[in-house]
């Protein structure tokens, strides 16, 4: 468990999400030591542009910035939590342009793109964006399988 | 110069690693350190009593987080055949091409991984392209196809990592 901040992890289910439905916008203010602590639960050490200032700056980056996988951790938690916890991510891609440093704001926003079926999936395709005050951080499209209202879970 | 880089870089491409272990099991530590990096609350990854009565029966990994037990260690230097992604790069900085940056990720995920796995891998050189300037500096677009498994040799996940392997433009004056 953790921490004294309970989410009601509601599910969300597959008929009740419509195309063009926008995720809610989350922000999340990214500290020196998150980017640090990213670099390490991610085991991203070399090079060390994650950790090491003067190493960030020889790769003319003017700070330690956040690491591509933890970018990817954060999308699949902007996207789980939004879907519940029996959203299961199927498949994800991002490109990434603009560095989260110490000190920026991380805004994100998403949208549903399509809902389908295939096989006995049930699935969406989301668009999502993360940007900082620079610009967009990281920006692709994701597919979910949400469990179905009648039935329960598919993901057995 | 950069023309004979291309060529050597074009000649590891579509080289394969041996499927290789990686350096930790899946544990609730990595996982719980994952979480709390991510600010990431989803029970299935920390609570065992909720992710038992959940679908999967037991507590999963967060599927994003499959690179961090196959991640190089700081020490001690495993002992590897240079797979054709590290010698890709390592041509890159001998031709004084030194930093990286990643540009794009991709993942699809097969299969989740629990408490007690072990995770197994392979490392492709999907592609390169040839020299190209960017904002950061110039240099080559390194596309690294990663194949993950458990020690059930159960497909997990497909993970394709496109890097710049770059020379800045901008030198810090200390």
């Amino acid at each position: 468990m953790l921490g004294s901040e309970e989410m009601a992890w509601t599910h969300r289910y597959w008929e009740q999400v419509q195309e063009g439905d926008d995720l809610p916008v989350a922000t999340r203010d990214i500290t020196r030591v998150d980017v640090i602590a990213m670099a390490f639960a991610a085991r991203d050490f070399l090079p060390p542009l994650h950790i090491d200032h003067e190493v960030a700056q020889e790769a003319g980056l003017k700070d330690v910035n956040v690491n591509i996988i933890a970018t990817g951790g954060l999308i699949g938690k902007y996207l789980t939590d939004w879907s519940g916890s029996e959203g299961r991510l199927k498949r994800m891609e991002y490109r990434l342009s603009v560095s989260v440093f110490p000190g920026d704001t991380l805004t994100q926003n998403g949208r549903v793109l399509k809902k389908y079926v295939e096989g006995d999936e049930l699935l969406v395709d989301v668009e999502y964006s993360f940007s900082v005050p620079d610009g967009l951080h990281a920006w692709g499209t994701a597919t979910l399988v949400l469990p179905a209202l009648d039935t329960g879970s598919r993901l057995s | 110069m950069s023309g004979n880089l291309y060529q050597s870089l074009k000649s590891l491409e579509g080289g394969e690693s041996e499927l290789r272990t990686g350096n930790d099991r899946v544990n609730d530590a990595m996982i719980r350190h994952w979480c709390e990096a991510m600010q990431d609350a989803n029970p299935l990854y920390t609570d065992k009593d909720y992710a038992e009565n959940s679908c999967w029966k037991r507590i999963i990994a967060p599927p994003t987080m499959v690179q961090a037990y196959c991640t190089p260690p700081l020490w001690p230097k495993i002992e590897t055949n240079p797979d054709p992604v590290f010698l890709a790069v390592r041509t890159c900085v001998e031709a004084g091409y030194c930093s990286s940056l990643g540009v794009s990720m991709s993942y699809e995920f097969l299969h989740p991984l629990h408490p007690g796995d072990q995770v197994m891998y392979k490392i492709k050189l999907l592609s390169v392209t040839p020299e190209k300037s960017t904002r950061v500096g110039t240099g080559h677009f390194l596309a690294a196809a990663y194949s993950y498994c458990n020690d059930k040799d159960v497909p997990v996940c497909r993970q394709v990592l496109t890097v710049f392997q770059y020379c800045p433009h901008i030198q810090v004056v200390h």
